[in-house]
């Protein structure tokens, strides 16, 4: 592949935002929050429920819902039926899906408009 | 009449025992009322308490984070709020009392209860091992009023921990539900210890944290009368930045606007945080709705045993190999136990397998996970992975099997008249 316009460079979440999974019963939830105010509204554009479907094609959640939290730019998935019934009886290897945070911040978004690597994984 | 200060020593079962002291010690830098928690019970962990081997690691557990810090305690008069109780609060608590005699040392023991109700044996076939309410802050409040040093509880929601503590010291009433709110974000913030300070939060890049191999122990401070909490970690490795208290405010959140629980339905979605100082957040805008008039209940269920069986296979080829033994057992298993309904992982392909990427792995793990009511039946089938040592594709190695008790927890509600809970005092045992 040639190396697309800065515009339409893909990068993962994960240099944007950063995040976190809890589980109820056989709910997940993931955070992904943005590591300056700069780029949240951009993330709010790309990070979208669907996005976040496309994450989870492997085994489907039954519902996707996303909060968001513009004072603190961040963002909240709750995804139902992901866990096999939830911690206790699932038969993964990760019963609570607490490795499934970096499912969503490894998906691919497109940059922000002026973005450079440099400008990266960055705490404000 | 002064501030209420709050640290987390424990934010699971099996917490590092140093953190009760590095908590304790911290706390030793605030003026006011200083309390110490520890968070201890997950799900299950009431029903792996039920066994009498279960009974007694629970009372060794509450003993050892006690061990750790109780001089540091005692000689600034802090306060111990914990749900080690576990599924007896009452007898942890007697074996607290008689562990600190035996040391000579004074402390007057309160405990909690309420949060049981009885095992309805027409429901789930008749395996329900136990059944808890989710129980609020009052019974800790009337265990601190009757004097309690160390309050000792059971199935308490985790932030009420927290509440218990400022409920009593700012008088809160039981409809002031913004001052409620607040002590709950207060204990959801540092319910889980180390997790809002730089715990579970390393990364390469911008999410490095020094201090790993020590973290400190988070100080909630708050003060009577206006909104502002603060959120600190005066001591020990680790961090305590916007970042880490955002990924914590949305721990286990789903609606930010109503989190349940039994004190008060909280809402944080107004929240907002500044870092006040290094290592300091200060968070505004929480506010609470009335609280649900019904309790969330938790039943365990013994669903019998989970057997989990792995083998490593190593070289170019690896993924092909692990794929055919995967085969293997998938067809010998249709034979043995034709519903045995097998998990398949294969470990270090998880993207490969999925995404069809053309960098394959250099090495993988199969794990195969089946469950079953017939422990023997659970055997036979981790038999079966054994077998591939001789009977499988080349080059298999360092399989482990491994069985362990099944237990479903179902979540469920009674109204709160349903669910009484009250505080007691170990000398006026009801």
């Amino acid at each position: 592949m040639t190396e697309a316009p800065t515009s339409l460079r893909m990068i993962p979440i994960r240099l944007l935002a950063h995040g976190r999974a809890g589980d109820k019963g056989n709910r997940l939830n993931i955070s992904v929050i943005a590591f300056g105010p700069q780029h949240f509204d951009h993330l709010k554009t790309h990070v979208t429920e669907e996005l976040c479907q496309r994450a989870f094609a492997s085994s489907p959640p039954s519902g996707i819902t996303r909060y968001v939290l513009p004072k603190i730019s961040a963002m909240n998935f709750v995804l139902e039926d992901v866990l096999d019934g939830g911690v206790n009886v699932n038969l993964k290897l990760d019963r609570h899906g607490k490795t499934l945070s970096y499912a969503l911040l490894d998906m691919l978004i497109p940059a922000p408009p002026g973005w450079s690597f440099q400008d990266g994984n960055q705490l404000t | 009449m002064g501030d209420v200060h709050i640290a987390a020593g424990a934010g699971f079962s099996n917490d590092r025992r140093e953190l009760g002291e590095i908590a304790a010690q911290s706390l030793t830098l605030f003026e006011g009322h200083r309390y110490l928690i520890f968070e201890c019970l997950a799900e299950r962990t009431l029903a792996l308490a039920q066994s009498d081997d279960g009974q007694r690691r629970q009372i060794e557990r509450a003993i050892g984070y006690l061990e750790a810090c109780i001089n540091t305690c005692i000689l600034n008069n802090i306060k111990i709020i914990s749900n080690f109780g576990g599924s007896a609060p009452k007898e942890v608590a007697e074996a607290i009392s008689a562990f600190l005699k035996q040391h000579n040392l004074r402390r007057k023991i309160g405990y909690v209860l309420g949060d049981e109700l009885p095992v309805n044996d027409t429901e789930h076939d008749g395996r329900a091992i136990s059944r808890n309410a989710y129980i609020g802050a009052n019974g800790i409040v009337e265990a601190l009023d009757a004097g309690a040093d160390i309050v000792v509880t059971g199935r308490v929601a985790d932030p009420s921990l927290v509440v218990g503590a400022v409920a009593f010291e700012h008088e809160v009433k039981w409809i002031d539900w913004n001052r409620l709110a607040q002590a709950t974000l207060a204990g959801h913030l540092i319910e889980c210890a180390t997790q809002v300070c730089g715990g579970y939060f390393a990364d390469t890049g911008a999410k490095q944290v020094p201090g790993l191999t020590r973290l400190g122990a988070p100080v909630a401070s708050v003060a009577r009368g206006h909104d502002k909490l603060k959120i600190s970690k005066p001591l020990g490795g680790g961090l305590l930045t916007t970042a880490t208290v955002t990924e914590q405010l949305l721990y286990e959140i789903h609606d930010p606007a109503r989190y349940l629980t039994p004190d008060v339905v909280m809402d944080v979605s107004g929240v907002a945080m500044r870092q006040t100082s290094k290592n300091e957040v200060t968070l505004t805008g929480c506010v609470g709705h009335a609280r649900p008039d019904w309790l969330k209940t938790l039943t365990c269920v013994d669903e019998g045993w989970i057997g989990e069986g792995e083998i490593s296979y190593m070289g170019d080829t690896c993924l092909d190999r692990a794929q055919m033994a995967r085969s293997i057992l998938q067809q010998r298993l249709e034979n043995i136990a034709p519903s045995a309904a097998p998990h398949f992982d294969i470990i270090g392909s998880m993207y490969g397998e999925a995404k069809n990427n053309a960098e394959h792995p250099r090495d993988v793990r199969l794990r195969m996970a089946v469950a079953s009511h017939d422990r023997e039946q659970v055997q036979a089938l981790l038999d079966e992975v054994e077998a591939l040592y001789l009977n499988g594709p080349a080059g298999g190695g360092g399989i482990r099997l491994n069985i362990s008790a099944r237990t479903a927890t179902v979540a469920g509600a009674v109204r709160q008249n349903e669910a009484v809970s009250r505080g007691y005092l170990l000398e006026d045992t009801p």
